[in-house]
């Protein structure tokens, strides 16, 4: 008894400065972030404060950044699913020796910025780059790519696809390759084995994925600038503008809380469901 | 049981394998190996480490091609039929089941994967009577992470037996079970297969199980079995010094065949001209072994009279000694054929040897007891 007392107490002294480094660096901020939400704009712009909820209720103005960004989140973290799957699938059961490389060729261009690599896609997408190509081919005349939908959902796919791979790939290569063969000898031929061993083995990696791609596309500011020409508007880009543009502090605050707010529920919401389907994910704690 | 060789209708579970190989690169892991085995036969597949086992068996499961040979199973081929039509089924040795599935899903997989579908009330009731074959028909809705070891084999089990195979291949299914459990499975699985009446191939390291459970065992080395036969012919008339060495305890004195008369061989050796019983072909001048099984030797004390009863003597020293209980086993130092390991029972003569360390003894044997092994060594073949 006493001895788990003491513990408590020792650990709770441990875990101190923990604690104290999530107050300033979790909690205050967004403590900050409410108190400007509920000020009002100042003459000029920025933050004068006060108590109105009024920021609150102009969110629906905004509302089209909101279904724009929620949308390509789903399109582009479903495309990079789809883009992922066969790769890591490929690098776990089939490449055998060559894999470290290939994982390696994959991982090694991440190490450059972002930026670099979006601008490096304007001139692949620009009217000089593919489309050029095409219409030289004589395939497509007057092609647009860059500034399009399109080439926001390839800057997603491209940019996040290692958040994506890298799980799947786990999961994959921790398969037992006696289940496959164990399933193979009950009678299931390899596509019946892929459905009902492989597949719903390698599901927490995929869920993981998903959510690692999910949460900071949402939070994507630089490709629907750079690719999509800042036709398609992000929060990311409204949230921008609020704050250096129209300078209005109070209501970014507002919609950035209750961005917050939104995307906690759905990694609750997430995690509780894919806990259910698969056991605990590997991103658990973490997100 | 049946004489199918020369029979047209070759029954269902008749599985005949001729000349298969397996070669990864240099490597010969499996080299024309051939056998039959009617219906109904406990086979083991016994080798060390390496040799070839675990091979032979994934060509037979479909997990490997074989580089040469056949395989036939009843009346057909199925040396190029895929893993997943096959009338074969596995249990792994890790049992491999399915995570994320339960007991019974696990051991409905099989019939799961029939087509035409089998109907879930059939699938369910066979899924049972599978469970209740391994006494597990408690526990349908367990995953195989909250099993025990001997559970989760019995699951293994039940999963491979449940669309009725006609041969089971089980790859040293008891060895990650604890020793206790290992006896019990062993008893079980022998009665499991004489009820359903199928052939099982049994692949182990350890001859002892293999001895105890086995009809037939054949006994592999670098790729190729060696001898093929049931386990009291193995154990009494091994065909070589190495299959002699790897089976039970055996004493070994080098020589060569000095001439035959009438089925007694005669061994010349350094310590003299010894008989005994050849268990393969030999020629004269040939370099081979007397091999004497500790059980088959008797213990004199230096002076008694009863030694003159046996053919051959040797006297010694008693050098190590061990009590059993019923029987003693002991290494006696002899002057002419080096140490020798004595097994005797304690009832007879035992009162009368002075078994302390230093204890002057006679080893004796009658040359009936006494085998002649060709020499086998590794170098030599290739
Ligand atoms: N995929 C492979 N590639 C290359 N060599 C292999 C492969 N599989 C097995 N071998 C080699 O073939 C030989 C036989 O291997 P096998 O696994 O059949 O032995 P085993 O008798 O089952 O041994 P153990 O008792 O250790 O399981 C070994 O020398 C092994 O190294
Ligand atoms: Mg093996």
């Amino acid at each position: 008894m006493t001895s788990t007392a003491r513990r408590g107490r020792s650990s709770a002294v441990a875990a101190g400065p923990a604690v104290l480094w999530f107050l300033l660096f979790m909690i205050a901020p967004l403590v900050v972030l409410f108190v400007v939400s509920v000020g009002v704009r100042g003459p000029g712009g920025g933050y004068l404060p006060g108590f109105t909820l009024a920021n609150y209720g102009e969110l629906e103005t905004r509302l089209v950044p909101i279904l724009n960004t929620v949308r390509f989140s789903l399109i582009g973290t479903a495309v990079t699913l789809v883009v992922a799957y066969p790769l890591a699938y490929y690098l776990a059961m089939k490449a055998g020796r060559m894999r470290m490389v290939l994982l390696a060729l994959i991982i090694v261009p991440f190490w450059t910025s972002m930026l670099i690599r979006t601008y490096a896609w304007i001139f692949l997408l620009g009217n000089n780059g593919i489309p050029e190509v095409l219409s030289t081919l004589g395939l497509a005349d007057d092609l647009r790519l860059l500034n399009t939908p399109f080439a926001i959902v390839i800057g997603i796919v491209y940019n996040y696809l290692p958040l994506m791979l890298l799980p799947i790939y786990v999961s994959l290569e921790r398969i037992d390759p006696s289940l496959r063969a164990a399933s193979k000898d009950l009678g299931a031929d390899r596509l019946a084995t892929f459905r009902q061993v492989t597949l719903p083995l390698s599901a927490p990696g995929v869920l993981s994925g998903c959510l690692l791609v999910f949460i900071p596309v949402m939070g994507e500011y630089l490709i629907p600038v750079l690719l999509g020409g800042g036709r398609s508007y992000f929060l990311g880009n409204a949230l921008a503008d609020l704050f250096l543009q129209s300078r209005n502090w109070p209501l970014g605050a507002a919609l950035a809380g209750s961005f917050i707010l939104l995307m906690s529920f759905v990694v609750v919401g997430y995690s509780r469901l894919t806990r259910r389907l698969a056991g605990p994910l590997p991103t658990e704690g973490v997100l | 049981m049946t004489a199918v060789t020369n029979d047209e209708q070759v029954a269902e579970g008749f599985l005949r394998v001729v000349g298969l190989s397996k070669a990864y690169g240099d490597v010969r892991a499996v080299s024309n190996v051939s056998f039959s085995l009617e219906p109904g036969t406990f086979f083991a597949l016994l080798g060390p480490s390496g040799c070839g086992k675990t091979t032979l068996l994934k060509m037979l499961a479909g997990f490997e091609s074989p580089s040469a040979g056949e395989i036939h199973l009843g009346p057909g081929e199925i040396t190029d039929m895929p893993a997943f039509r096959r009338p074969l089924n596995t249990v792994f040795q890790h049992y491999a089941l399915f995570p994320h599935m339960d007991v019974a899903k696990n051991v409905g997989y099989a019939l799961r994967q029939q087509r035409p579908r089998i109907a879930k009330s059939e699938i369910e009731s066979r899924v049972n009577a599978a469970l209740q074959l391994v006494q597990l028909d408690h526990l349908p809705r367990r995953r195989p992470s909250e099993l025990s070891g001997g559970q989760q084999q019995r699951v293994a089990l039940a999963r491979a037996l449940v669309a009725h195979p006609s041969v089971l291949l089980l790859d040293e299914p008891l060895s990650a079970l604890d020793a206790k459990l290992r006896v019990d499975m062993q008893a079980e699985l022998k009665s499991l297969q004489s009820r359903l009446g199928i052939s099982f191939i049994f692949v182990t390291h350890d001859q002892g199980e293999a001895l105890s459970m086995a009809d037939r065992i054949a006994v592999m080395r670098e790729g190729e079995i060696v001898q093929d036969t049931t386990p009291m012919d193995l154990y009494d008339r091994p065909a070589d010094s190495w299959v002699a060495g790897f089976i039970g305890t055996m004493n070994f004195v080098a020589g060569t065949v000095a001439g035959v008369s009438d089925d007694l061989t005669q061994v010349e050796t350094e310590a003299g001209t010894f008989s005994g019983i050849a268990t393969a072909d030999l020629n004269s001048g040939q370099d081979v072994r007397l091999a004497l099984r500790p059980e088959r030797l008797r213990l004199f004390a230096p002076d008694s009279d009863d030694s003159k009863a046996a053919e051959c003597t040797a006297t010694g020293v008693v050098e190590a000694f061990s009590f059993h209980g019923d029987q003693v086993d002991c290494t006696v130092r002899t002057q002419t054929i080096g140490a020798v390991k004595v097994r005797i029972p304690l009832a007879g003569t035992a009162h009368e040897i002075d078994f302390q360390s230093g204890g002057a003894v006679v080893v004796g044997w009658n040359s009936r007891d006494a085998r002649v092994v060709p020499t086998w060594n590794s170098a030599a073949k290739s």
